[in-house]
């Protein structure tokens, strides 16, 4: 197999607050491989955004603090890189697209002005040329009457098609990586099937790799390969998407699954919905131990105060609890 | 109260709510928003009845003209027989006990200079209780109900997380025992393992508390969980309402079909469907002919361009807005 196309060494991300330094990741370590689809998994706050633009080096420093870690990205060390180079390689290499599309684009440019931008930016194009491909852009990602779209405003547009346009904008300079933070969240189930259909296709035509961030179970089963469970901004589980859906080994995982309803009355009537107790902490209540432990159903004494390791098995699975696998 | 005359709890009868767009100087008036366009449905003591639909489709719309937060263009909704649209602003404010509505965004639907124990006393002061020490009680109860502690009391909204927050939300809704609560997508700005805790919550007080609910949510997953009956809305318009059964095991309108295959599951051996809607929801100025729903429509036949389907009962309880099921 080809070595990884991104590959994270122990990042560790912290802030400057009032409340002192916080650490939102914790060291943690994965790879995208070359052609796949990656989910990055966990409820809000628990630190996969902070990881999503720390790659780009997206982050405002200070308050932010990259402490330690290394981004590899085909041979260099992201980390270790300068502001132009690192602007070479944004929108051209690895690009990434946003939750809201209405926030991240620019409300007083025209669609095609903003589109127009990147490839001038990163290519030899000149300004016509930029627009007509804009265009091409646009009707591959299924925009009906793309030329005409690219005069209009960002507020002209539904949620639906301005995610289209970030599509198209990200995919501009045919990228190796694409970055999606939580890509469908802000629209409606007819238009995310349409726009995980979208990615899919656009992913098998270009080869390019996926880091897909989402906290919607569903739709990591829908497109991903491998998945990351996060949280309190570490790594609690790794590994391939059915396994791990189908026998969660992290308690948090499992409760994580346990609370999406299933249809078609796959619920027990009657019966309450699994939840899990208590709340996300914040970044300054850490708990001791594992920082699940609080909310854990499984806790036992050791899991207040030793931090649990991270466990591999030999089918590429891992995941930190002192638990004996098979004792959920 | 008084069901034993078989009346419904609620009765919305052709439900209207057109909004007009600002005319511009020497330009004609625009056409109206059809937000919500004669919708009509009854609402059982005790039954829990699901409003789902995409965004823009008006189901928020709709659950504030029922509560006469906004004015009606044209319907008639009755609450135990009473026509709420005659009734005079101080009937109006008296009844509200009855008909309460939890909000989708907790942090913006409570006053953030005001402590918890301040906002649970508040619909008490409003409806006559004038007794501090009295009003201060029944919040403390009223916070134990939910599943927070006395400790949240003296608390500031900003303190309490998003969970936490729209339990005080529905604590609010259910201080003076309504009958009847409209909860506008409570749970979809939670995180996922919170939203079971409110679901589950619901439910409970559901129980206690003898409520009804009028359910909004564009999560077909949870509306299935919690619904006794389901309304598919589109555009304005009620496209499918039936028992939860129906619903979920033989949709029978398009739209209900493609909402259902649209839903990312996590179990396994789920054969993946193509998307086989396209487009948007189109927005509802537009004047187009026939079905709303005939251009992204994948069994449109020539009548469904021209003439508008109305709600038919195909099977008992089972309504449908479509030609080719009538």
């Amino acid at each position: 197999m080809s070595s990884p196309e991104l590959n994270i060494q122990n990042l560790k991300v912290s802030f400057d607050t009032p409340k002192g330094k916080l650490t939102a990741v914790n060291g943690i370590s994965f790879h995208l491989n070359q052609g796949e689809t990656l989910a990055l998994v966990g409820e809000s706050g628990c630190g996969k955004t902070v990881t999503a633009l720390s790659i780009l080096r997206l982050l405002p420093e200070p308050p932010a603090e990259i402490s330690s870690g290394k981004i590899f990205f085909s041979g260099q060390n992201l980390l270790s890189l300068n502001a132009k180079a690192i602007q070479d390689l944004r929108g051209r290499s690895i690009s990434m697209i946003f939750q809201d599309p209405m926030t991240s684009l620019n409300p007083v440019l025209t669609i095609g002005e903003q589109m127009a931008e990147t490839l001038l930016r990163h290519t030899t194009m000149n300004r016509q040329e930029a627009l007509q491909k804009s265009a091409d852009l646009l009707s591959r990602v299924e925009l009906p009457s793309a030329k005409e779209k690219l005069t209009y405003y960002p507020h002209q547009l539904s949620g639906g098609m301005r995610q289209r346009v970030m599509i198209a904008m990200a995919l501009a300079c045919a990228p190796r990586v694409l970055i999606a933070d939580e890509p469908t969240t802000a629209l409606d189930v007819l238009i995310q099937a349409q726009i995980l259909e979208l990615l899919e296709n656009l992913k098998k035509e270009n080869g390019m790799s996926i880091l897909i961030i989402t906290h919607d179970l569903g739709v990591v089963a829908e497109i991903a390969q491998r998945v990351l469970v996060m949280y309190a901004g570490e790594i609690v589980e790794s590994g391939p998407v059915r396994a791990l859906l189908d026998n969660p080994l992290h308690p948090y995982t499992k409760g994580l699954i346990a609370s999406v309803p299933k249809l078609r009355g796959l619920n027990k009537k009657g019966s309450r919905l699994e939840e899990i107790p208590g709340n996300v902490p914040s970044l300054d209540q850490r708990p001791s131990g594992c920082a699940f432990h609080p909310r854990c159903a499984w806790a036992i004494e050791k899991c207040k105060t030793q931090k649990p390791q991270l466990r591999k098995t030999d089918n590429q699975r891992q995941w930190s609890c002192h638990l004996e696998p098979g004792s959920l | 109260m008084n069901t034993e005359n078989g009346q419904p709890l609620l009765e919305v009868r052709n439900l209207k709510k057109h909004f007009l767009t600002q005319k511009k100087l020497f330009e004609e008036q625009a056409p109206p928003v059809r937000a919500v366009d004669g919708i009509s449905f009854t609402l059982q003591a005790g039954e829990t009845l699901g409003l789902v639909g995409e965004s823009g489709c008006g189901k928020s719309t709709a659950a504030r003209t029922l509560l006469r937060l906004t004015e009606p263009t044209s319907g008639q909704v009755n609450f135990f027989g009473t026509n709420l649209f005659g009734l005079k602003e101080a009937q109006m404010r008296s009844l509200r006990k009855e008909m309460q509505i939890i909000f989708q965004d907790p942090y913006s639907s409570v006053n953030p200079a005001r402590r918890v124990g301040h906002i649970l006393q508040e619909p008490f002061e409003i409806h006559g209780c004038q007794n501090k020490k009295e009003n201060a009680e029944k919040a403390t109860q009223l916070l134990e109900h939910v599943g927070l502690t006395s400790g949240h009391f003296n608390q500031y909204p900003h303190e309490l997380s998003g969970g936490q927050l729209q339990r005080v939300g529905i604590a609010r809704a259910i201080a003076l025992n309504p009958k009847l609560v409209v909860a506008d997508e409570p749970v979809s700005a939670l995180d996922v393992s919170i939203q079971a805790q409110i679901i589950n919550l619901l439910l409970d007080l559901k129980e206690k508390q003898d409520i009804s609910y009028l359910f909004i949510s564009h999560d077909m997953r949870v509306v299935e969980y919690f619904c006794d009956r389901v309304a598919v809305m589109y555009l304005g318009k009620i496209v499918e309402l039936a028992d939860n059964k129906q619903i979920f095991n033989s949709p029978q309108h398009p739209y209900t079909t493609a909402l259902l295959n649209a839903i990312p599951s996590v179990e396994s051996g789920r054969i993946k469907q193509k998307a086989f809607i396209k487009g948007d929801i189109p927005d509802s100025t537009s004047t187009q002919r026939g079905c709303a729903f005939h251009n992204r429509c994948p069994i449109k036949e020539k009548q469904c361009e021209e003439e508008i389907p109305t709600l038919k009962e195909i099977t008992p309880g089972h309504h449908v807005a479509c030609f080719l099921k009538h």
